[in-house]
């Protein structure tokens, strides 16, 4: 069946979508993906700090998934073989950029992304650049985490608006994660 | 024989030259999406034997552009070992930032800076 790829095209249209994924994601793979939004980002009107700041919310989010999405695919030609899977749609509203992204997690670890973005959303730019001090000393907490623990801080840090998700159960394994974050662009001095 | 590595940088790992025999480590560029405990590997343990020895000194410039969350704890964790031997022990870091509006970067060497106990860390911003 042919799909009317022209509708899709249109519908990420109207949600100001630019760049969308969704499919396999491993570090190597990724990378392509990066380039493309550094260079879109480039060839936006964009302060270098803004882009920046995007493009690290970016990285660190697609690292998240990378790490943490409980669904996999097979890719026997990779050292890994299992390979995360995940979707991220980029884009923006005039000068509002925004970062979306959707995996499925363990449902054990639910409750601790669920605490951990709530207390996130409670500390102000100081009180963020405090805690990811504190944490860049200190051991990762979460046992189920190979990374530094520091990802969702920076993305913390970066946002304009508080960050937004939502956390629903496939099974009884499996929670589908949703993130959504923004990046309001500074105004070019 | 007095160790020496370079290698050279791509789109996603630093350029990175380490020089026993003048006391010198310098990065450049960027690093994320790769397994950083793997890449600098290499330098923590050549970094761990250095400063094992007596007359050990080190300058390190770190001149990076951009770097994701788990650079950020490696970078930590080179600082605090040339920090742990500052004290009878020349150690010094340059912090160099190129553009000075970003302060992503001059906010992270501040941090860094206030960590250290020992060793000289200096924040150099607008000179490559």
């Amino acid at each position: 069946m042919v799909l009317n790829m022209r509708e899709y095209t249109d519908r990420f249209k109207d949600l100001n979508i630019s760049i969308y994924y969704n499919g396999p994601l491993w570090d190597d793979g990724i990378k392509g993906i990066a380039e493309m939004v550094k260079t879109s980002l480039a060839s936006d009107d964009l302060s270098s700090g803004a882009s920046k700041a995007i493009f690290s919310v970016f990285v660190e989010q697609t690292t998240n998934m990378i790490m943490h999405s409980a669904e996999k695919e097979l890719y026997t030609q990779l050292d890994t073989e299992e390979v995360s899977t995940g979707m991220l749609a980029l884009g923006h509203k005039g000068n509002t950029y925004f970062i979306q992204t959707g995996n499925a997690i363990k449902s054990s670890s639910a409750e601790y992304v669920k605490q951990k973005i709530d207390h996130l959303n409670t500390l102000d730019k100081k009180e963020l650049r405090q805690y990811q001090k504190e944490k860049m000393r200190s051991e990762n907490d979460n046992p189920d985490s190979k990374g530094a623990g520091l990802g969702l801080i920076e993305i913390a840090r970066r946002v304009t608006a508080p960050i937004e998700y939502t956390l629903e159960p496939i099974d009884e394994n499996m929670t589908y994660f949703t993130l959504y974050v923004e990046i309001a662009q500074e105004v070019k001095e | 024989m007095a160790f020496k590595l370079e290698r050279e940088k791509t789109k996603t790992t630093p350029y990175i030259l380490i020089d026993e025999e003048k006391g010198f480590m310098r990065f450049e560029g960027e690093s994320y999406l790769e397994d950083v405990v793997g890449f600098f590997m290499e330098v923590n343990e050549w970094l761990e034997k250095y400063l094992a020895t007596d007359c050990a000194e080190l300058t390190f410039e770190c001149a990076m552009e951009y770097f994701n969350s788990s650079t950020t704890k490696q970078l930590y964790n080179i600082m605090r070992a040339m920090d742990a031997n500052a004290s009878d022990k020349k150690m010094v870091i340059n912090w160099i930032v190129a553009d000075e509006d970003d302060d992503m970067l001059i906010e992270c060497g501040e941090d860094y800076q206030e960590d250290m106990e020992n060793l000289e860390f200096n924040i150099i911003i607008g000179n490559k």
